[in-house]
């Protein structure tokens, strides 16, 4: 029900600055996710739009409202923590109820409120249990009814799954994603795991040290990253990275030199305010899941499979190509490799990225919208 | 397994203990039925209990005005000391200030003094504040004395409660008086039962400022009572008197510690308040 912006905000613990001037807009209703590694800063600008933590400089927007020094209860803001932080001493009931009671809303509304979030979590039969009496997913959901019954402006998950084992994660993520169309409301959603954000999100803001590293749809940033980071953050298993040395540029053509006297056309352009020229380096990326088997004449890699990782549908190997390089490769469950098996392997030109090795920026593809 | 020399040891070891513990209070209560020259003799199971002692005690002084002058004296020191533990140790426990250490360690440095060494100081306050043998003299000089260790304990266990639960009454929309009644204090119940109970007992115990600040019969606790009990002649030591007064001031105290010791032994386990 509100926009959030976030304008040249910083954030210093001490002398340390760990948020440098971000800067974001977060549309009405967009379910967006703060992803990154541990210490990016991704809960603190979470936190920092709760009211949990100072701004440093900057300001923030909810609505049209500049909310930057207001009360984390006047923000109309909720929040579902990591840890669940239910109150230990109250059944379910009352630990939904416990924002609506201490605002003094009238006793029939606070039950129509409870009975209603309750219903929408599936949380009717546990209202009378203490939260020891529960399991983690149901812990969770009780303090996702705590944020709901609020009717908040701006719903803020802060590494909700963390906690819960791997099935229920699955679970406990598709109900939330049944809840974002349910409540239609701005969603604010914080985590670690790549595949939460590509499943979950409208718009992924992909942090690292503080700084923004790229805003954009799921498919967006997996199509298109902006750096050599976001592409290696998104994707699993992560994108290959192999050296190589630019051979021709040609407007939008790029030709590059790979072991074993291979070569690849790529139809990308240099990034902006980049310089390079023949005989420089560059990082070729290719996912694991765009490389193929194919004849020994075309394929652009050769290798010996090191490792063999066996995913039951899929088949993940570990092949060494030239210059003492490994890349990862995604295979069919059923093809019969084994290792030490002699591998050659093509890549589509269309699907494939290029990096400056220096900044980390991607030449511009002409291939994928 | 353990062998049949072992278990003699542990049990032996633990009757002689439990005997220790025991026993004079035993030998406090046999006394206290006993008159005259009885006292003298070693009787474990005496042939003619005498219960006037009993009597005796609330006849001849106002013993039961004593009582309640003690009640009064600890129930208003636990509850005023408890009132200021909490909210001190949520500032010492969950706010981030500058000297916050050093604070910590004044007010643990307080309980170093003995207790004779601030008497005077003491007397001279209560001096000046009019207090001198009024029972809120008693009050406040046990607090002043009660409050180290109370807010000492009462901070460890406010730094225990996990952050998340303060962080999510305050987006609730809990103030920081909600946050301290609602949610705190009864997740903080073992631990103030716990403290209370600590303070009670040293509140009931007390001999030195209810001794001093004091004069009237009718003042004092029954500490000080007790130990001035007269006889008939100044000569004599009505130790019958003094046994049955000790018994039944005894009393409440283990009946305090009966009801609340679940309570106690949950407060020493009171960690297990994760979310």
């Amino acid at each position: 029900m509100a926009r959030v912006i976030f304008k040249d905000v910083r954030k210093s613990f001490g002398k340390v600055e760990v948020i440098h001037n971000a800067n974001l807009e977060i549309q009405d209703n967009e379910f967006t996710v703060f992803v990154g590694p541990s210490g990016c800063g991704k809960s603190t600008m979470l936190r920092m739009l709760a009211g949990l933590e100072d701004v440093t400089s900057g300001q923030i927007f909810i609505g049209d409202k500049d909310v930057t020094t207001l009360q984390p209860a006047k923000r109309k803001v909720a929040m579902v923590f990591q840890s669940y932080a239910l109150y230990p001493h109250m059944t379910v009931y009352e630990n939904i109820a416990f924002g609506l009671r201490i605002t003094k809303y009238r006793k029939d509304e606070i039950h129509r409120r409870v009975t209603h979030a309750a219903e929408i979590l599936q949380l009717n039969h546990l209202l009378d249990r203490q939260p020891k009496q529960l399991s983690g997913g149901q812990r969770q959901r009780v303090a996702i009814g705590r944020a709901i019954i609020r009717d908040p402006h701006v719903f803020l998950f802060d590494e909700p799954l963390s906690n819960l084992d791997a099935s229920l994660r699955v679970q406990m993520r598709m109900q939330i994603a049944k809840l974002k169309k349910e409540l239609e409301t701005t969603m604010i959603y914080v985590t670690h795991d790549q595949t939460e954000a590509m499943t979950l999100a409208d718009k992924i803001v992909v942090l690292k040290d503080g700084n923004i590293e790229q805003v954009g749809k799921p498919l967006e940033l997996y199509h298109h990253p902006r750096n050599k980071f976001v592409a290696s953050f998104i994707g699993s298993p992560k994108m290959n990275f192999i050296e190589g040395r630019i051979s021709k540029i040609d407007g939008e053509k790029v030709t590059l030199g790979l072991p074993h006297d291979k070569s690849i056309v790529l139809p990308v352009s240099l990034p902006e305010g980049i310089n390079l020229k023949a005989e420089n380096t560059v990082d070729l990326g290719v996912r694991p899941e765009h490389i193929t088997q194919c004849d020994a004449s075309k394929a652009l890699f050769t290798g010996d499979i090191q490792v063999i990782e066996h995913l039951g549908s899929e088949i993940l190997a570990y092949v060494k190509i030239g210059w003492g390089q490994q890349i990862v490769v995604r295979l069919d469950g059923e093809s019969k490799v084994k290792i030490g098996d002699n591998l050659n392997l093509c890549v589509d030109p269309t699907d494939s990225h290029l990096f400056d090795p220096e900044s980390g920026l991607s030449f511009e593809r002409h291939s994928k919208q | 397994m353990r062998t049949l020399k072992q278990k003699i040891l542990i049990y032996g070891i633990s009757i002689a203990i439990i005997i220790g513990c025991v026993f004079p209070f035993y030998w406090a209560f046999v006394s206290s039925i006993k008159t005259g020259s009885d006292l003298f003799k070693v009787e474990f199971f005496p042939a003619n209990p005498a219960w006037s002692n009993y009597l005796e005690i609330f006849k001849e002084q106002p013993f039961g005005r004593n009582i309640v002058n003690s009640v009064i004296v600890a129930v208003g020191t636990v509850s005023l000391a408890l009132f200021l533990a909490v909210t001190a140790s949520y500032a010492l426990g969950r706010v981030n200030f500058r000297g916050r250490t050093t604070l910590l360690i004044t007010i643990l440095s307080v309980s170093m003094f003995p207790q004779v060494a601030v008497l005077s100081g003491m007397f001279e306050l209560i001096r000046t504040l009019g207090l001198y043998n009024n029972l809120l003299g008693l009050i406040l000089s046990y607090m002043i004395i009660t409050l180290p260790f109370t807010v000492w304990i009462m901070t460890t266990f406010m730094k225990q409660l996990p952050k998340e639960i303060e962080e999510a009454a305050i987006i609730d929309g809990a103030n920081t008086w909600q946050i301290c009644t609602k949610i705190f204090l009864p997740l903080l119940w073992p631990a103030l039962v716990t403290t209370g109970l600590l303070a009670f007992i040293a509140a009931w115990n007390e001999f030195l400022f209810a001794l001093t600040f004091t004069i009237e019969e009718k003042a004092r606790t029954v500490p000080v009572a007790i130990a001035l009990m007269t006889g008939a002649s100044e000569y004599e030591l009505p130790w019958g008197k003094i046994m049955a007064a000790s018994v039944v001031v005894t009393l409440p105290l283990i009946m305090l510690v009966l009801v609340f010791q679940r309570r106690i032994v949950s407060g020493l386990t009171a960690g297990a308040v994760k979310g």
